[in-house]
């Protein structure tokens, strides 16, 4: 099946100096708490992670997947590069970049990522139309990242007071995640594969 | 614990639903001892702001005691009393740090809806839809308070609920419009709307310097409120063509700042009122803003209009013509509450105003679903309704 590069790129703006950053970001064990459905990172050789990510629905961890993340480049404090290991069932490489700015306005965070997945029609079309861009995805992950360095914690409603929801509030729960599982299907590489999934 | 849930357009109910628990190290739960409904409570019961879910605990305008904290918080502690901002601020932002608090960077959850809306998100507030975090609301028993060890105000010994209750949102959204007029000696200032915000203004708008205030209404009850508590000029617009009045009581020049405490919902039976209402009837918009137009068309060169009032969408038909041919300096948006809480304080400790005579109703939390009708309907001279969920009034 054919395959066709993606690459995105998403920016924010973090209090908190390029040292501080670049550290925090090169510590790669630190990201499940701030990247949705990371279950766990453990070190698996000179600069080598392996990632666990939890690619079930509902997010009750049946579904488990993983891959090998290794450093390819540093230049503290500016910048960074990654990529995702041969053997990894993920093809995907990224670039993290600091850069100051002026005042006690912090440092502007640039994140690079470039992703290959099969060219499926159906899919992608239902993705354009319906679908959260992975841009989308990767900002959040920086938006949740910024929250937890700025505030040392992560806002959140989840296991908030409510009342009753109603069974059209129920059917368009189930709508989501209909469209999660046609976005897990796009992130994976092959039809053999679709057992290791991820979701970002 | 017992709390006002919204149901769908003009209904919400008073539900059964599970007590709030710490979340987060930086939370307090709060024992609501006051709640108020608020004028932008209506928005949300008239169905005009998207994103709010059903089952969604309602409510903005709060105080109580702190019945539990988090690990990480160290000013507050299990008993204090507390009036809570409705803006959730993380203090930690650029925004926050120059007070900047109603658009805080990290207290909304889900920022992205709100950026897909409107380009970037303000803050998270309380009970006030899903694009505003989908926090749960304090017209409840007891309210989860995120990032407590920035927002809530401790109340001093001697102050009663009522007199410090709108310190939570009205009492600085009106302060913050009058400022927002750069008020300087000898200032005329029109304010659109009399209900509890306008209200506010009105008397901030003196405190800050002003010498006159011209007050318009169409309900005599709050046109007399802002003639005798206020001390304003007051104008019925059903009987009395805005424009020409505020020319006229001007000298011609119109007044120097103008403020909308009205936003997206507004009255009228001018021509442009008619076709906003057939428009909104349509649902081809969603916001009315006939005060809006107004404003900008009386507001004199060279002056301000500021806008408490809330707007949520494309507005349509606004003269901004009008405002760029006159130089006008447009200021608006949601309150930054903390910025304002101790200052306005210290105005009701040094008794130069006590915000509790907006209160015209007081219910029990089981009344709140009666309250938004008759708040809505303007029934029986409703100008503000308190609700105090431990206690029973009748």
């Amino acid at each position: 099946m054919e395959e066709s590069k993606e690459k995105v790129e998403a920016s924010l703006i973090i209090s908190s100096s390029p040292e501080e950053l670049f550290e925090a970001f090169i510590s790669l064990s630190s990201y499940p708490a701030f990247v949705p459905k990371l279950k766990s990172v453990t070190p698996v050789g000179e600069k080598k992670v392996k990632w666990v990510m939890d690619a079930s629905l509902n997010g009750g961890g049946e579904t488990l997947m993983d891959w090998t993340i290794a450093i390819t480049s540093e230049h503290p404090p500016r910048m960074f590069t990654w990529k995702t290991c041969d053997a990894s069932p993920v093809k995907a490489k990224g670039c993290i970049s600091l850069k100051p700015l002026s005042g006690d306005r912090g440092t502007q965070v640039k994140v690079v990522f470039q992703y290959t997945r099969p060219n499926e029609f159906v899919i992608n079309s239902f993705i354009r139309f319906f679908g959260e861009p992975l841009h989308a995805r990767v900002k959040e992950v920086l938006r949740r990242f910024k929250c937890l360095i700025e505030t040392g914690e992560i806002a959140t409603t989840e296991g908030q007071s409510h009342g009753a929801i109603s069974k059209l509030e129920t059917f368009s729960d189930w709508l989501t995640r209909i469209e999660s599982a046609v976005l897990m299907r796009l992130q994976s590489p092959k039809k053999d594969e679709r057992k290791q999934r991820i979701m970002s | 614990m017992k709390a006002l849930c919204w149901q769908g357009k003009n209904e919400v109910r008073v539900e059964s639903v599970p007590d709030p628990k710490i979340l987060n190290p930086r939370d307090a739960i709060v024992r609501v001892t006051s709640t108020a409904i608020c004028g932008s409570d209506l928005h949300l019961y008239d169905g005009y702001i998207p994103t709010l879910r059903m089952g969604d605990i309602l409510g903005h305008e709060f105080m109580g005691e702190v019945v539990e904290v988090g690990p990480s918080i160290v000013n507050l502690k299990v008993g204090d009393r507390v009036v809570v901002p409705f803006t959730i601020s993380c203090g930690n932002c650029f925004f926050c740090k120059n007070e900047m608090w109603s658009l805080c960077d990290n207290s909304n959850p889900n920022a992205a809806v709100a950026e897909k809306v409107n380009g970037y998100s303000g803050s998270g507030l309380f009970g006030y839809s899903h694009m505003y975090g989908g926090y749960a609301g304090g017209q409840a028993e007891y309210v989860r308070v995120p990032f407590a060890d920035v927002g809530p105000l401790r109340v001093p010994h001697g102050l009663d609920d009522e007199q410090v209750l709108f310190l939570s949102d009205i009492f600085p959204t009106g302060f913050m419009a009058a400022e927002n007029c750069n008020i300087q000696p000898g200032d005329t200032v029109a304010v659109w709307g009399c209900g509890p915000v306008g209200q506010l203004a009105i008397r901030s708008a003196f405190l800050l310097g002003a010498e006159r205030v011209i007050a318009i209404d169409r309900f005599s009850d709050r046109l007399i409120m802002a003639r005798e508590t206020g001390q304003a000029e007051v104008i019925n617009y059903e009987e009395t063509d805005i424009l020409e009045a505020l020319e006229e009581m001007t000298g011609g020049v119109g007044p120097d700042s103008c403020i909308d405490a009205v936003g997206l919902e507004a009255h009228g039976h001018t021509i442009d009122a008619i076709y906003d209402r057939a428009k909104a009837a349509l649902m081809m918009s969603s916001d009315r803003p006939s005060v809006l137009r107004q404003a900008l068309q009386a507001c004199r060169k060279g002056g301000t209009v500021s806008i408490p009032g809330v707007y949520g969408g494309y507005l349509d038909k606004v003269n901004f013509g009008a405002a760029f041919a006159k130089g006008l300096t447009l200021k608006m948006g949601q309150t930054h509450v903390q910025k304002y809480m101790l200052r306005l304080l210290n105005y009701i400790q040094d008794g130069k105003i006590d915000p509790s005579f907006i209160i015209s109703h007081r219910l029990t939390l089981e009344d709140a679903p009666e309250g938004y009708r008759i708040f809505q309907k303007k029934i029986d001279h409703c100008t503000k309704i308190v609700m105090h969920p431990h206690e029973t009034i009748h």
